[in-house]
């Protein structure tokens, strides 16, 4: 499943050099996408990420004046797919580092094998918490769920929102919708005094809520807690519209997409969650938020902006950089190894500042970042309230 | 007062099923072919719908069409998609292999064509859900504390009407003759002078407009479509088919409902997550109880229309 694009690289370099292309004459770089299968519309976008920052680097000179040269690998959506595109990113490419894989399903079974390889694995979007823990190989530069959700309750505490009782629904047959709306949510909600009914599971396939509406609204709460993917979340918010609840439905990062603005359409009206990444945050953020929006439309690919998984894919090709900037990579085939780990000791007490926040810095292995609680308002993704990133002392 | 609702809301959920329910029972009655194209006929007819509602016709040769339009061109497309596999499967192993009949072979060609096309679709148009602009669905009326969706109860009036139409038709008409005919025993209706040629194509035309107007009223009630929305309505429409009959249209009516209210009064009292349990425990419980099913035909597993 390796894509055209080494291919495409080295004819361009072919043509735009006199001589033969070395190895050691670019920086490989592995990237662990989702091109196909059923995460492919939460996933390809990344690769429009990951490709800007790349073109970026490589036309402003690339990392100590050699090129990156990008190995892709699409897992399919299969996490199975994503431990062996590990090993033959490391062990047939070898690649200094891997960006991705994509999802927690993909990183919790690839993240073991970046450890047996001993190569800097950066997951993209993978937020279920713990991952990284134990792992010496393992970084994210993507904020956890707990966190988030924590972050939009205490923005709606703070906000005067009505939260005396909730009731969650959640996508049982998905591995971060399903701890989310079991574990996290009911322990968030309690810890925040609100009254919660029995989490209440739908299934990935279901596509009628009927049922499980009838009973929220014959209790009414105050919110509903969603804890899906996007098109589960649309599914849940038309049927309650339709069964006449009034109250908000809230939501984590699991359905951040700027594009629920038109699957949710006006029924999504009032609806929070939280985005770890704000467009207007910086110039950098706006000019990647808006060049995003244009390749992907040249790709096919139709986005209202960026979600924070494509500004997180975004920020690691450039912290990447920053750590080969660091280490000195030369890219050299004989030094593999030693500079794979040089790559990893780099990681120790980094600080990186991106389009997602500055002077990000690593409580353990996953990063410290910011929590933008969002609210679908006349339409628009407008920003309810924002939290600044925890220290990592 | 919420389990009266529960139970409208199960016949309207049922209603979803018994049109592609009806479409499986057709060709497993007539031909004795298990179809698995028609979850994708149905996912078809639901996407064509949506595209041409919010692009237009391709490469540039229309703007946006009218919601009603672009979900009537959906169910032609099934309809087209489906005459395509009766000539790649049906058609074609008849005339190589000489008998059709000899279900294993079109079954698995039937397969291929559900995972070709709906992994062109996915190409196509991602994999994501898409939001169809079509009627307000949100549309309800009160009947005594009851909330019944008009578009809903719209569709389960077509569904209906259609079904009425489609046994008369069986009963009455030439071509429901020679079908019943071909059902019995397609040898002998080859030699009694019946066109299998011309009149099996008719089961697919069928077969394609009952899934693609499954797929529009789908597209209306629920505002959604996504590519993979034909995979567990088929197979629960299957367990439909089976707990009704097989091969009686009237027992995929009562099946499909029969699921409907399995699968809510099961989330009601016992959560989605028990609901593939109940209604595949059902089948199973059908099968081995009262292998014609409810309203079936005495040959077990060969349902006679």
């Amino acid at each position: 499943m390796i894509s055209g694009k080494r291919i495409l690289f080295a004819a361009a370099a072919a043509l735009a050099t006199t001589g033969p292309v070395l190895a050691q004459d670019t920086l490989k770089i592995g990237h662990i996408s989702v091109s196909s299968g059923f995460l492919k519309s939460v996933g390809e976008p990344s690769n429009v990420a990951v490709d800007i920052a790349v073109q970026e680097i490589n036309e402003a000179g690339g990392i100590n004046g050699k090129p990156i040269e990008l190995f892709r690998y699409d897992t399919g959506s299969d996490p199975k797919q994503a431990a062996v595109a590990a090993r033959t990113l490391a062990k047939d490419d070898e690649v200094l580092a891997i960006v991705g894989p994509f999802s927690s399903g993909e990183a919790n079974v690839a993240l073991n094998d970046a450890e047996r390889l001993k190569v800097l694995m950066l997951p993209t979007s993978s937020s279920a918490p713990g991952l990284t823990d134990g792992k010496t190989y393992g970084w994210r530069l993507t904020e956890d769920e707990k966190k988030q959700f924590g972050r939009l309750l205490a923005a709606m505490k703070e906000k005067g929102l009505p939260m005396e009782t909730a009731e969650i629904v959640y996508v049982s047959d998905e591995v971060v919708a399903n701890g989310a709306g079991t574990k996290l949510y009911p322990a968030l909600l309690a810890e925040a005094g609100v009254e919660v009914g029995d989490p209440i599971p739908v299934q990935w396939k279901t596509f009628d809520m009927s049922a499980q509406v009838a009973k929220i609204v014959q209790s009414n709460p105050d919110f509903v807690a969603v804890a899906a993917l996007p098109e589960h979340a649309s599914k849940l918010i038309a049927e309650l519209n339709r069964q006449g609840y009034e109250g908000r439905v809230i939501g984590s990062q699991i359905f951040a997409d700027p594009n629920v603005l038109e699957l949710f359409g006006p029924e999504g009206e009032g609806t929070l969650l939280v985005a770890g990444f704000w467009k207007g945050r910086t110039e950098a953020s706006q000019k990647f938020n808006d060049a995003f929006v244009a390749e992907a439309e040249a790709r096919g690919i139709h986005k209202l902006g960026a979600h924070h998984s494509d500004a997180q894919a975004y920020d690691t090709v450039y912290l990447v950089k920053q750590l080969m900037e660091a280490a000195g990579t030369t890219g050299d085939p004989d030094k593999l190894e030693e500079e794979r780990q040089a790559l990893v000791d780099g990681m120790e007490g980094i600080r990186f500042s991106g389009i997602l926040a500055d002077d990000i810095c690593f409580d353990g292995h996953d990063a410290e970042l910011p929590g933008y609680v969002i609210e679908i308002k006349d339409g628009e993704w407008t920003k309810f309230a924002e939290a600044p990133a925890d220290s990592c002392e | 007062m919420l389990f009266l609702q529960q139970l409208v809301n199960s016949l309207m959920l049922g209603s979803v099923y018994v049109t592609v329910a009806v479409a499986f029972t057709l060709t497993i009655g007539i031909l004795n072919f298990l179809n698995f194209t028609i979850p994708t006929l149905f996912m078809l007819a639901g996407m064509v719908g949506w595209a041409l509602s919010y692009w237009g016709i391709p490469f540039g040769l229309s703007g946006p069409l009218p919601w009603p339009l672009a979900l009537a061109m959906g169910i032609v497309a099934a309809i087209v998609v489906s005459l395509i596999v009766e000539r790649f499967t049906f058609r074609y192993l008849k005339t190589k292999y000489g008998d059709s009949t000899e279900h294993a072979i079109p079954l698995v060609s039937s397969l291929g064509f559900l995972l070709i096309v709906e992994n062109l679709v996915r190409i196509g148009y991602g994999t994501e859900a898409r939001r169809f602009e079509g009627p307000d669905a949100n549309m309800t009326m009160d009947v005594g504390g009851i909330l019944i969706r008009i578009p809903q109860l719209v569709s389960l009036i077509i569904t209906i009407l259609i079904v009425i139409g489609l046994v008369q038709m069986m009963k009455r008409s030439r071509i429901g003759r020679g079908l019943r005919a071909i059902a019995e025993n397609p040898d002998a209706a080859n030699i009694l002078g019946i066109d299998t040629k011309r009149i099996v194509p008719v089961v697919f035309m069928l077969t394609g407009m009952l899934c693609g107007l499954a797929g529009a009223l789908f597209a209306v009630n629920y505002g959604e479509v996504a590519p993979m929305m034909g995979e567990d309505i088929g197979a629960k429409a299957i367990a439909g088919m089976v707990i009704g009959g097989l091969g009686s249209i009237w027992g995929a009516v009562l099946g499909g409902l029969c699921v409907g209210l399995l699968e809510l009064m099961t989330v009601h009292f016992f959560g989605a997550d028990t609901v593939q349990i109940v209604v595949w425990g059902a089948l199973l419980i059908v099968l081995i109880a009262y292998p014609k099913g409810l309203l079936g035909h005495h040959s077990i597993g060969k349902g006679k229309l």
